[in-house]
């Protein structure tokens, strides 16, 4: 043992800590990226990169979900609500010197959404149906660019908005074809440098970027796929910031004056589908006296550690202007309050005919994509539910096979079932998943078979109303109506989370989880 | 010995057949799919149908078995969908450090395990071998990602004297070979230390056994030092006995190294292959299996092979 350790003291003789350089951010992200591609992958984490890479026509108004003027100047919209049409900006290029015009919109979109188009073939492009109302996009003239709709779609620029929207370029693709993924071009403030697998992404400022040049000289995404390593990474000082760590370390770094913590709530809900079709939940009280038993604040604050919000109807909260404030008060802040919530729980059950309990089937999954902790989420809701007579049975999957089994729709032998879901506009929830033509059968995601007519009804309103306050209204009465049928147990939003060490600048983060680094930087040798 | 070289690697063909089949049938009959790892929460059974079409998955999976094994016989491993990109290339990048990290660490291991043992069975059922033989106890039962875990905090996060993970600093261009190992010790420690306690164990009796044969006994009897007797004379011997445990040990640490990987984010195969199988990417999976297989074949023929030749030499002296 002593030859050994004396045969690796010149290996440790004179090693300090070798930190990153002062011009790079080393970002420890939790996966290897699948694609570079914006049209092909759908994972978080690949947006991530993306957005620093590339840009589109709209983007989200920083801190708010409201999209703004991105590649385009500036937008109209006909009177009739199906003809968008788009000012483009004149002093755009791509990283590889092609210039950004009217007609690379075009391709952009004839690739995802035409199937004879030459360039289709680089797919699959899964989240194209984000614009299967497009019906055509015309070329004006080379700085306007024109989208005719099959009908009136009020979600369409908040679609633009989101990473399927992103400009990449034509030339790039036709050069690359199915390896445009690792060969990445667009015309973000950072362009692609390298990409080794399982190592690192590394993109570099551009030089030529239409706006104000990245204040970072170079960024380097790490996968680190282990919450355990990338917490190690971040003491040690190998990565300057890492994302989504676990509630308890969380906790930790917020004692720490050398970390910093940043949050922001997401267009993201975590909910229970309940089965309306098979079983006790498909009477009303039973679902409400569910409704009434889950403790939202014990599961936020003492499971999550506060790393998640409190979430009560169909849209999430950071749609600030489709959110109901009386909706998200919650009812039960005291104990007295709790009390009298589970004495009603009780009672209902009583009235339905369960006063001696029922039993309920509940399926979760192990982990996946907006989660949070789903086991020892629905381990505290089943202890809810045990305080009102109701014995839940949990029934765990792994996260690819549970969505197999909770899209293709609740059966009789599953009563409730959790999950999670990112949206990118208020509509997006209840149109694929609460309509009561959103059923598995017929391609959408309403896994327990609700349907109300009337929902439907505002719901298809509100696709088509254009102004923004009237929308708001109308999501406002969704929420409402939903919140009387109880569908769904509506349980958290996510805080998304991200430490950095405290000489990290100008970072802030976004509620649609994207992380655009163009602003942050590092302070000069100060650790 | 050509011909038993020969008749061996014949053997890897049935064997790299029945896993493979193995694999492609188990991957094909769990729940999942690579178009539903793709599409998430957005998978509706019209849009699953759009894009198993699409990346080829609407047929049987014997029928696909086939297919992938009539493109193998042209050297094509066919396209990874979770990383987009084709399968050969995304195995072999990840072959290297795998068979780097397995390498050290069935080295490091070796000469620990070997030390340990001949130390011990010199010292035997005294104070030295009681301390070697529970120093290796606990080897054997230490979880190397735990152990894992506890070097990094140590020397990582602690010290500052090694990275905490990673295979070279990733904010520069290259890499240096001191970069290389400074990177590679910890990782190579915490799966060579449960190498040296299985290596240790057989080692030492090994080493026991011989002290007490006749020709040691000799030697001794002519008035020879015990240590030296048994590193000129014993050890062929004792090298010969621990080989076969050492192959085996060679198998185990190239699957060992999955979690090793993972948790010093060693860019290897294990770690693809955990992710790979998550996506359900069948194809990837079938590419990294029939790597690691044969590679595991591959070290176990060497092992027995260089018993063999340690065997003949002993015989001969």
């Amino acid at each position: 043992m002593s030859v050994l350790v004396f045969t690796l003291m010149p290996l440790l003789a004179g090693c300090s800590r070798q930190l990153p350089p002062d011009d790079s951010l080393v970002i420890g992200q939790v996966a290897e990226p699948r694609s570079l591609d914006p049209h092909v992958t759908t994972a978080l984490n690949d947006f991530r990169i993306l957005v620093n890479l590339y840009e589109g026509l709209v983007r989200y108004r920083p801190g708010t979900l409201e999209p703004m003027p991105g590649l385009a100047e500036s937008w109209s919209l006909s009177d009739d609500g199906r003809v968008y049409e788009f000012r483009l900006r004149a002093d755009v290029q791509f990283h590889d010197g092609s210039r950004f015009d009217a007609e690379a919109v075009r391709f952009n979109f004839q690739r995802m959404l035409d199937s004879e188009h030459p360039l289709h073939d680089t797919g699959p492009f899964p989240l194209a149906f984000f614009f299967e109302q497009v019906q055509r996009v015309e070329v004006v003239d080379p700085l306007t660019v024109r989208f005719v709709l099959d009908a009136p779609f009020a979600p369409f620029p908040s679609n633009l908005a989101y990473p399927t929207g992103l400009m990449v370029s034509p030339a790039a693709v036709r050069l690359y074809g199915r390896d445009f993924g690792r060969h990445p071009s667009g015309t973000g403030p950072f362009r692609f440098s390298d990409w080794q697998s399982g190592r690192r992404v590394t993109l570099t400022r551009f030089t030529d970027y239409h706006g104000e040049p990245a204040a970072s000289r170079r960024l380097i995404f790490r996968p680190i796929t282990d919450p355990m390593t990338r917490v190690a990474e971040l003491m040690a000082g190998g990565i300057d910031l890492a994302l989504e760590l676990s509630p308890d370390n969380v906790a930790a770094f917020r004692q720490r004056p050398a970390y910093r913590v940043l949050e922001a709530t997401g267009p993201h809900l975590w909910f229970l589908i309940l089965n309306l079709r098979d079983g006790p939940l498909a009477d009303l009280r039973v679902r409400r006296a569910v409704n009434l038993a889950i403790d939202r604040q014990t599961l936020v604050h003492d499971v999550l550690r506060d790393t998640a919000e409190r979430a009560f109807g169909p849209v999430p909260r950071a749609f600030t202007w489709a959110v109901d404030p009386e909706l998200s008060a919650d009812p039960s802040a005291s104990d007295e309050a709790r009390d009298a919530q589970l004495d009603q729980a009780r009672a209902l059950l009583a009235e339905a005919g369960y006063a001696d309990g029922l039993q309920l089937r509940f399926l979760v999954p192990r982990g996946g994509s907006g989660m949070l902790a789903p086991l020892a989420m629905a381990t505290a809701v089943q202890g809810d539910l045990a305080r009102v007579g109701i014995d839940a049975a949990i029934d765990s999957y792994e996260w690819n096979a549970y969505l197999a089994r909770v899209n293709a729709g609740l059966d009789a032998s599953a009563d409730m079932a959790a999950m999670a879901w990112m949206t990118n506009d208020p509509d997006t929830l209840p149109s694929l998943a609460l309509r009561c033509d959103a059923r598995p059968e017929e391609g959408g995601f309403n896994s327990g078979y609700y349907c109300n007519p009337d929902v439907d009804a505002l719901i298809e309103r509100a696709r088509q109303a254009t102004d923004r306050d009237q929308r708001g209204r109308l999501y406002r009465s969704i929420s409402r109506l939903v919140r009387q049928d109880v569908p769904w147990v509506v349980v958290a939003s996510w805080r998304q989370n991200l430490v950095t060490r405290r000489r990290v600048q100008d970072l802030r983060l976004e509620p649609s989880f994207f992380l655009r680094l163009d602003h942050a930087w590092k302070q000069r040798g100060l650790e | 010995m050509t011909g038993y070289i020969a008749r061996r690697l014949l053997l890897l063909v049935p064997v790299l057949f029945g896993v493979t089949l193995v694999v492609f049938g188990v991957m094909s009959l769990v729940p999942g799919d690579p178009a539903l790892a793709i599409l998430g929460p957005y998978a509706t059974p019209e849009r699953l149908a759009d894009l198993r079409l699409a990346l080829g998955l609407d047929r049987p999976w014997p029928a696909r078995y086939l297919l992938w094994l009539g493109n193998l016989a042209h050297g094509d491993l066919g396209r990874s969908v979770s990383l987009e990109q084709p399968v050969l290339d995304a195995v072999l990048g990840r072959l290297g450090p795998t068979l780097l990290l397995a390498g050290s660490a069935l080295l490091l291991g070796t000469l620990l395990g070997l030390a340990a043992g001949l130390l011990a069975a010199l010292r035997h059922n005294r104070i030295t071998d009681r301390l070697v033989t529970l120093a290796v106890l606990i080897g054997i039962s230490l979880p190397s990602f735990w152990l894992g875990l506890l070097l990094i905090l140590l020397f990582a996060v602690w010290l500052g004297w090694l990275p905490a993970s990673g295979m070279s600093r990733v904010w520069l261009a290259g890499t240096s070979l001191a970069d290389l190992l400074r990177h590679l010790l910890l990782p190579t420690l915490s799966l060579a230390l449960v190498a040296a306690g299985v290596i240790g164990r057989i080692a030492r009796a090994a080493a026991i056994d011989v002290l007490a044969a006749d020709p040691i006994r000799l030697c001794r009897a002519r008035g020879i030092a015990e240590p030296r007797i048994l590193l000129v004379h014993g050890l062929k011997a004792v090298l010969a006995r621990t080989m076969p445990v050492i192959g085996l040990q060679a198998g185990f640490l190239i699957g060992g190294a999955v979690y090793i990987e993972t948790i010093f984010q060693w860019p290897g195969l294990g770690r693809m292959l955990v992710d790979a199988i998550a996506a359900r990417d069948l194809l990837l999976v079938q590419g990294g299996v029939l790597l690691l297989a044969t590679a595991y074949v591959l070290v176990n023929l060497a092992a027995d092979l260089l018993q063999h030749g340690l065997d003949r030499r002993t015989r001969a002296a």
